[in-house]
């Protein structure tokens, strides 16, 4: 590629854990360079081994479980290769010439120290600067660079006094401490809202500049990718699919993954009427036919289903002596909209805005301190015990983690079978359990599903049994908070093609709540934008997606990461 | 500060209930006025020991009279023989408002005098505090030190043999009985090892030759079950020959290693009264009922902190540590134990106050002068200014000390912080 001395290279690196008495291999053959001044992105699904084969670099690999088998990782400044390095070799390198920065932020600082002598200690550990105070003078310095605002009080501050963008801040100013040679970035902006990600990366990639320094940004997100990177590599189950500079691999895709992978995140403009899936393109290399699109088409409804009017949450954050509440937090200021039957209605906001609040006041899992929630012109805020079992069932809600949604106690069938049973729902246990299978065929899962429990599938799977738990009690309004943030893109791209069948075919209302821009315009035939517990634009998808009006929802477009070319 | 004062009023109430408890529990059973009346059966001696003690009275104006005596601020007559009567010169008070007999006074909580002794319960409280308190403090810090200590080494040697022999010994110490532990601990210290201690050699050699062998197997692929366990199977085989030299009654084959005994007794108090001497400290006396109190706590720290570290040691910001370029040890101390060991010494704080009430069998079968002691002694005889007076003291001490350790927790662990 260009002519440059790598400082980082990995050639030929299989890695191995064990599993039983075999070994298996997650990475095959891996080989890739980091040069100076340039950013190599290594894309790939979870479980791709992508954070493995960034741990060797860094010799954090789980000790006495993943083994390097093959292979050589070499650093420019070392004779030895560093898959041979012993531990204390291993800490004069780690963070001095090699740093990394983590996935979350919430979890990755220690949080009984002050955040500025958790940098401070980045500094003494390799003996930079001559003295204390000229290290402290240092981590302010480093402070006021990643541009953390009032460097000083924020060196006095703990972790959970900042904000997840600013921890994320204190990560790269402690990884940038001892200026290393190499940096290697886990996600590190997955867990950040849209707006906060777009001034990480920008920070990133001024700050390397800077520095003239490699780096490694390991991510899911192609989109984030083609920001940031020179170089990509694209994994897929522990093997390199494709290696090459960014333009060539995301403009021109050669292989059927990495082509499935650019297509099936829904794009800005030019929606689809179904995702195309990484199944797709592989099926279509195969009988070497094209892809085809469909263009989709947004409808309109005109019979209300559910009206929300003056919707207020407030919670105390201070009490008097005796309970009364002296101050207090407003998570849902008096928002009013309605939803139409047969529609999607699209909820998004930054984390923080009051959006989950909402779906629970209308699920009644919180109450509410005033307004109504109309379900066919029936308050639900009034309604009875009696009348909310009967409710119940006409609504469903799908959340987002289906790793804890589903009780691992249980099997699928027993975890279907209650909620019919509780409900009195399709006759007795023998056509109940017809029923559910043909739920679980439904929802493209295979029958034999039927006994098995939760741990036993994937994070897709997972929430296909949830959706089919969902459908199981028929209901006619669903809401989904958040409920395909936590998969992968293709797998995204399934369950959402998934809900729109089960919508068309059972003539579901859904309320559709994310922080994903693209994906609730892909999903939604209105958009309702929230911030701050406010409404603060309501409107035709395409309308607010293309001609925001609010200088909010502009700001929230323009965060977007420019996405790659189709 | 709003919630100091909050948890203070909370503490009150609690106060409050166990008052009414003790009161009412002791209005069921039948009056002491006349085993205290002791040979002198009179009518008379016994009506005039009821009124004394107001044991005369019906239940709610015997509650409201007791209250008023513990209230800081309370109407008292000055006349001898009247149910809401003080002795003003056993007390030290602030006179607010004197009337003719009856005065408005403050005053400390006055919990009355003992039905047996006559003596003022502060006084005897007073003088038995200061054992329990040392002996629960002891214990405490026993437990502490040694629970902590031994958590990381077994977190850090997980699934070694230290590992293993630890947790086996720690849940004998937390599944044996208190009253049992008490007596067979008082029996090994403080009789069976007292003049001397005596090991058996054989077992010694045998542990001491298998470690030898297992440096010298170390290359070799056989005998992993000999490396794995060298310990133990030392440990049975050294004990296997002392036995079969015994039952064969080889000369010297019982041969022992001779360590000086405790020269511990297995009663005794804080303060030892001497016939020459007088009253004196004897720190000595502590050693076994310390022990024998902090055995449990000590069983519940060591697996706390080992649990509570290995938890620490997966967590994310442990990672980081490692990136920084820190060493094991480093990362370990710096970053791990103190996240660590929030819990435990939360945990061990509160179990300070329990410890007051796990005193009184412990000071009961060592002898060891303390509340528990007294509360022993006033509950065999209906004793009830001396058991309410007891139960106050160890309830208050429960309230201030749960505060406390709210505090405690905020000062180590920032999230926390309430006040």
């Amino acid at each position: 590629m260009t002519k440059h001395s790598p400082i980082l290279e990995v050639s030929h690196l299989h890695i191995s854990f064990p599993k039983g008495d075999e070994r298996i291999q997650v990475v095959r053959d891996l080989s890739f360079k980091v040069e100076r001044g340039r950013t190599l992105a290594i894309v790939g699904e979870s479980g791709s081994g992508k954070t493995i084969s960034s741990l060797a670099s860094m010799g954090l690999l789980p000790k006495g479980i993943a083994r390097i088998d093959q292979g050589s990782i070499r650093y420019s400044g070392l004779e030895e290769g560093l898959e041979h390095l012993d531990e204390s070799a291993w800490c004069g390198l780690r963070g001095k010439h090699i740093a990394m920065i983590f996935q979350n932020p919430m979890s990755s600082l220690n949080p009984s120290l002050r955040v500025g002598d958790q940098v401070f200690e980045m500094l003494e550990q390799h003996q930079q600067e001559e003295n204390p105070s000229a290290r402290k003078k240092k981590v302010l310095q480093l402070f006021e660079e990643v541009k953390l605002p009032s460097p000083e009080s924020t060196y006095r501050k703990y972790p959970h006094e900042l904000s997840g963008g600013q921890k994320q801040r204190i990560m790269i100013a402690m990884a940038l401490a001892c200026d290393p040679d190499v940096i290697i970035a886990d996600e590190p902006t997955t867990a950040l809202d849209v707006s906060v990600q777009k001034s990480i990366l920008s920070l990133l990639r001024h700050l390397l500049k800077e520095r003239n320094a490699g780096m490694i940004f390991i991510s899911h997100d192609l989109d984030v990718v083609s920001e940031i990177a020179d170089d990509v590599l694209v994994m897929y189950r522990g093997e390199a699919m494709e290696y090459g500079l960014a333009e060539e691999v995301l403009l021109r895709p050669k292989t059927a993954y990495t082509k499935g992978l650019i297509a099936c995140k829904p794009p800005l403009s030019n929606l689809p009427e179904r995702l195309p899936t990484v199944e797709d393109f592989i099926a279509a290399e195969k009988s070497g036919e094209a892809v085809v699109f469909h263009p989709q088409k947004k409808g309109t409804h005109h019979h209300l289903l559910l009206e929300v009017k003056g919707l207020r949450k407030t919670y105390p954050t201070s009490k008097t002596l005796l309970g009364k509440v002296k101050s207090s937090f407003t998570a849902v200021d008096s928002i009013d909209f309605s939803i139409f039957r047969g529609e999607t209605l699209g909820l998004v906001g930054e984390s923080g805005c009051g959006k989950s609040t909402v779906s629970r006041l209308i699920m009644g899992l919180l109450e509410a301190d005033a307004g109504e929630v109309n379900y066919e012109g029936k308050n639900l805020l009034s309604a009875s015990k009696a009348e909310w079992k009967v409710l119940r069932r006409k609504f469903q809600l799908i959340f987002q983690d289906p790793f804890s949604a589903l009780n691992p106690r249980k099997t699928v069938g027993q975890c279907l079978d209650e909620v019919m049973a509780y409900h009195h729902l399709h006759g007795n246990r023998q056509e109940r359990k017809l029923h559910a299978l043909k739920l679980l065929r439904q929802v493209g899962l295979d029958e034999s599903a039927w006994d098995k429990y939760p741990h036993a599938f994937s994070g897709g799977q997972r929430q296909r049994i949830v959706i089919a738990r969902a459908l199981a009690v028929e209901p006619e309004f669903i809401i989904c908070d958040e409920s395909v943030s936590a998969l992968d893109v293709s797998v995204q791209a399934q369950v959402l093609n998934l809900l729109n069948d089960l919508k068309d075919q059972y003539g579901l209302t859904f309320l559709f709540i994310s922080h994903d821009l693209s994906v609730v315009h892909y999903m939604s035939d209105r958009i309702c934008v929230m911030e701050k517990g406010e409404i603060v634009e309501l409107g035709n998808a395409n309308q607010v997606f293309h001609h925001p009006q609010d200088p909010y929802t502009k700001r929230l477009i323009a965060s977007i990461p420019k996405q790659v070319l189709h | 500060m709003s919630y100091l004062i909050q948890r203070l009023s909370y503490g009150f109430l609690v106060l409050l209930g166990v008052v009414f408890l003790v009161f009412t529990l002791f209005s069921l059973v039948p009056d002491p006025a006349r085993e205290l009346a002791g040979q002198n059966e009179s009518p008379e001696v016994i009506e005039a020991i009821r009124k004394k003690h107001r044991l005369d009275l019906p239940y709610f104006p015997r509650l409201g009279y007791f209250l008023n005596d513990l209230s800081p601020i309370s109407y008292n007559s000055t006349i001898e023989g009247e149910a809401s009567f003080i002795d003003l010169n056993s007390i030290s008070e602030l006179r607010l408002f004197e009337g003719e007999g009856q005065v408005l006074i403050l005053k400390s909580p006055y919990l009355g005098r003992s039905f047996l002794s006559d003596r003022s319960v502060s006084a005897i409280l007073a003088d038995a505090l200061p054992g329990t308190a040392v002996l629960a403090l002891a214990a405490i810090i026993i437990a502490m030190l040694f629970g902590i200590a031994l958590g990381v080494l077994t977190a850090l040697n997980k699934d070694t043999w230290i590992d293993h022999l630890t947790m086996v010994l720690a849940s004998l110490g937390m599944s044996g009985p208190s009253f049992f532990m008490a007596i067979l601990i008082a029996w090994f210290g403080g009789t069976l090892i007292y003049d001397q201690v005596l090991i058996p050699i054989w077992p010694i050699v045998f542990v001491l030759l298998f470690f030898g062998l297992k440096k010298y197997w170390a290359g070799a692929r056989q005998f992993s079950l000999m490396k794995e366990n060298s310990f133990l199977i030392g440990l049975l085989s050294g004990l296997a020959v002392w036995f079969v030299l015994i039952a064969l009654k080889v000369p010297g084959g019982i041969m022992y290693l001779r360590l000086p005994g405790t020269g511990l007794s297995a009663t005794g108090s804080l303060y030892e009264v001497d016939v020459w001497e007088g009253k004196k400290l004897s720190l000595v006396n502590l050693i076994l009922p310390a022990i024998t109190l902090g055995i449990r706590p000590l069983a519940v720290i060591i697996q706390l902190t080992r649990s509570s570290l290995l938890e620490v040691m997966q967590e994310d910001y442990i990672r980081t540590a490692y990136a920084k370029g820190l060493s094991r040890q480093q990362v370990i101390w710096k970053h791990a134990i103190r996240n660590a060991l929030n819990p435990v010494i939360t945990a061990a704080s509160g179990w300070f106050a329990s410890m007051l009430a796990g005193a009184v069998f412990v000071e009961f079968v060592f002898g060891w002068k303390g509340i528990g002691f007294e509360v022993f002694q006033a509950l065999e005889k209906n004793d009830l200014p001396v058991v309410m007076g007891a139960v106050l003291v160890i309830a208050s001490t429960f309230v201030i000390i749960n505060i406390l350790v709210d505090l405690i927790y905020g000062w180590l662990d920032p999230r926390a912080r309430v006040v």
